[in-house]
């Protein structure tokens, strides 16, 4: 760090757009979305600013008082109070604040003045304020405050460029410290009160269409209606709009797979870049589409700010199996996948209830397992229409979603009839106001997607699905063979000793074979019987597959295999952060031993019951 | 056998110790940095090939960017881990009227 490096923190309440500036100022991608708690760690970003200067920037979780009651919020009180492992106090505090809502937000203003440090006030969501018809007097606000107060959109490129001049410009004085007591934190509210009088003029005290909206979307009934045609809709889409796209790049693959076969001699690498690379890894990659448009509908619910709502919906239900409804979003962020989920529960100021949410993350259905839902769909659910509207291979993967939170369900109520404290808490969450989701950062939010995607194939999905090539395909038969080749192979040698645990299942060694790298990247599953099967002869592309599975397997078997899926063990990666969250073995034990248990006894259930049905 | 066999063996042979590094890379992020980092110590010493130190700097484990939240093996390792609130407290506790 250079002499002249200036360190700037945002912080302020959750919800209130510090990311967003954060990412305006920085030119970073970081996630936002219209709700409390998406910021759970410590960020840093750096800018040069047009004086020269360069400035660091930490975007820091929000927190609606140094009274803090969750890890993330301490996070930020060890951040501004320089007890931070590593880091001294930042140089100048940028507190944010939402100027639609100043009353809430102006209490945790007060609090930070108190550090006595040099500070800015940004009053951000102008643009929504003066559509709400607030009028907010900011030069007397400023003197009120003692402090610098700047007006910003974080959600426009020129909105935080009165930010970036302050910033950049002389260092304001910093007010004098106060001591934090209790005693002096009683006397925040009176204050917040006389500046509001004095500075702020509000025709309503909320917006007149959140108030409209939200006497539908959270009514008892009509609510959850909406909730659950939301939710179904979202899966129907998902096949609908995506299984075209992924049908044409598996035929993409499935022509280079051919034109490579043409063009090089027959051996050992033509059977790595056709068998392994075209057939495993252009199998996972056609699965993409479906992924994209998963993530464009939770995209457009997070920006919308229908997600808080949700969760209020869902609070007396998830209360009554154990969990809280601050669960929801961390659970909702466990459909992309489980690690965000994991680490989102910081936001949860129960422990108890943290522990629960963690344990019962990994139910919720990844996005890495939707290339295996969708292959088994595609080969084995027939695309009949029911009902003359709705597409069966759409009704079965929202079944499989639904099956991933009933079990959650299902295990949450367990853990609490296990615990000896039932006590329950109240969910005080604040609802966002709503909002038309911006064309351009759902564009930006799907592009990270896919190269997240992109990165794991090119990443860890190739090389297992190299190893799984090599497993396949040697050592080579011994002289007289008469079997397939790969019966002789590592692979079939693994697959056939993992069967014996896996047969009352109606897994087949293949299976058995795919579910290791799956521990590693579940796509890898996909990724893994494409190379089986090429290496044995059938099917190298995703319609290839489909068929080798559909001659290869019974129904019953891929109803296994699809709840297998849906109950077990996540990846080791998943298994590695509830370590580090919880900092305990025994969790991990735990998460890995019931998922397991689970999942074996409802695809036995499901193998023998549908065996005797078919 | 062959010329042109043997060289397919060995650029098979070349991928999967590429594919078994970057799958051990992926999932043992930590061990493998202590690895790289001991052998990037070795090689970059006073005294050894310029080649040498230049191979040992480009093996230099990069620092995590400790940030999970994009979603799973993004970083290529872990952050540290989040610290415990000093204190628990409830704002508001509601009991039912039975209890």
């Amino acid at each position: 760090m250079t002499a002249s490096t200036l360190r700037i923190a945002l912080v302020g309440n959750p919800n209130c757009g510090k990311t967003a500036l954060f990412n305006q100022l920085t030119g970073g991608r970081q996630k936002v979305a219209n709700y409390a708690g998406v910021t759970v760690e410590r960020k840093e970003g750096r800018f040069t600013a047009p004086s020269g200067r360069v400035l660091q920037v930490l975007d820091l979780p929000g927190t609606y008082s140094f009274d803090v009651t969750s890890p993330d919020e301490q996070i930020t009180r060890d951040v501004l109070e320089g007890n931070y492992p590593g880091e001294s106090a930042p140089d100048l505090i940028v507190c944010v604040a939402d100027a639609t809502n100043l009353r809430l937000h102006l209490r945790f203003v007060l609090e930070v003045k108190r550090l006595g440090r040099p500070m800015v006030l940004a009053l951000n969501m102008m643009d929504a304020a003066a559509r709400r018809g607030i009028r907010i007097d900011v030069p007397e606000l400023s003197r009120r405050l003692g402090m610098p107060v700047v007006e910003t959109v974080a959600v426009k490129r020129e909105g935080v460029k009165a930010l970036m001049a302050r910033v950049d410009g002389e260092m304001p004085e910093a007010a004098q410290a106060q001591a934090d007591d209790a005693a002096s934190r009683s006397g925040l509210h009176a204050q917040v009160r006389e500046l509001m009088a004095a500075t702020v003029t509000m025709p309503r005290a909320t917006a007149e269409l959140d108030d409209a909206l939200d006497r539908w979307a959270l009514h008892p009934v009509f609510g959850l209606a909406i909730l659950s045609l939301v939710m179904f809709l979202v899966f129907q889409a998902v096949y609908a709009a995506g299984k075209p796209m992924t049908d044409l790049i598996g035929d993409g693959f499935g022509w280079l797979g051919d034109h490579a076969t043409a063009w090089m001699p027959a051996g050992p690498l033509q059977s790595l870049i056709v068998d392994g690379l075209f057939g495993g890894l252009g199998t996972v990659i056609g699965f993409l589409p479906e992924i994209l448009v998963l993530f464009f509908f939770i995209l457009v619910l997070e920006e919308s700010g229908y997600l808080p709502r949700a969760a209020f919906l869902l609070d007396r239900w998830m209360v009554s199996v154990g969990l809280t409804g601050r669960s929801f979003i961390p659970l909702l962020s466990s459909f992309a996948c489980a690690i965000p989920g994991i680490m989102g529960t910081r936001s949860i100021t129960d422990p108890r209830d943290r522990l629960a949410t963690i344990l019962v993350a990994p139910l919720m259905t990844c996005s890495a397992r939707l290339p295996v839902y969708a292959l088994l769909i595609g080969a084995f659910i027939p695309t009949r229409r029911v009902w003359g509207v709705f597409n069966m291979q759409g009704l079965v993967l929202f079944a499989l979603y639904a099956a991933g939170v009933i079990g959650a369900m299902a295990v949450a109520w367990v853990m609490k009839k296990m615990r000896r404290d039932r006590s329950e808490h109240a969910l005080l969450m604040e609802l966002p106001s709503y909002r038309l989701p911006k064309l351009r950062d759902v564009a930006i939010g799907l592009y990270e997607r896919g190269m997240i995607f992109l990165k794991r194939l090119t990443g860890i999905i190739l090389g297992l699905t190299i190893l799984m090539w090599f497993l396949s395909s040697f050592p080579a038969p011994p002289a007289g063979a008469t079997g397939p080749a790969i019966d002789y192979s590592a692979a079939g040698y693994i697959g056939r000793g993992l069967q014996v645990i896996f047969a009352p299942l109606g897994f087949n060694w293949q299976i058995c074979v795919s579910l290791i790298p799956a521990f590693a990247a579940r796509e890898t599953a996909v990724a893994a019987l494409a190379t089986v099967y090429a290496v044995g002869g059938e099917g190298a592309d995703g319609a290839g597959l489909a068929q080798a599975l559909a001659a290869n397997f019974s129904l019953a078997s891929a109803l296994s295999l699809m709840v297998w899926f849906a109950f077990a063990p996540q990846c080791m990666s998943t298994l590695a952060v509830i370590r580090r969250e919880t900092d305990s073995w025994r969790n991990v034990g735990i998460s890995f031993g019931y998922m397991f248990a689970v999942a074996y006894v409802a695809s036995f259930v499901t193998y023998q019951i549908t065996s005797l049905l078919t | 056998m062959s010329t042109g066999l043997l060289l397919q063996y060995v650029i098979i042979g070349a991928v999967v110790l590429f594919g078994a590094l970057v799958t051990v890379r992926k999932l043992a992020p930590q061990l493998t940095s202590r690895w790289l980092a001991s052998l990037a110590l070795r090689m970059d010493r006073p005294g050894h090939a310029a080649w040498q130190r230049w191979f040992g700097r480009l093996l230099q484990p990069k620092q995590a960017a400790g940030n999970c939240s994009d979603g799973c093996s993004t970083c290529g390792a872990c952050g540290p881990k989040p610290p415990e609130p000093a204190r628990q407290s409830y704002p508001l506790e509601f009991r039912s009227r039975s209890k």
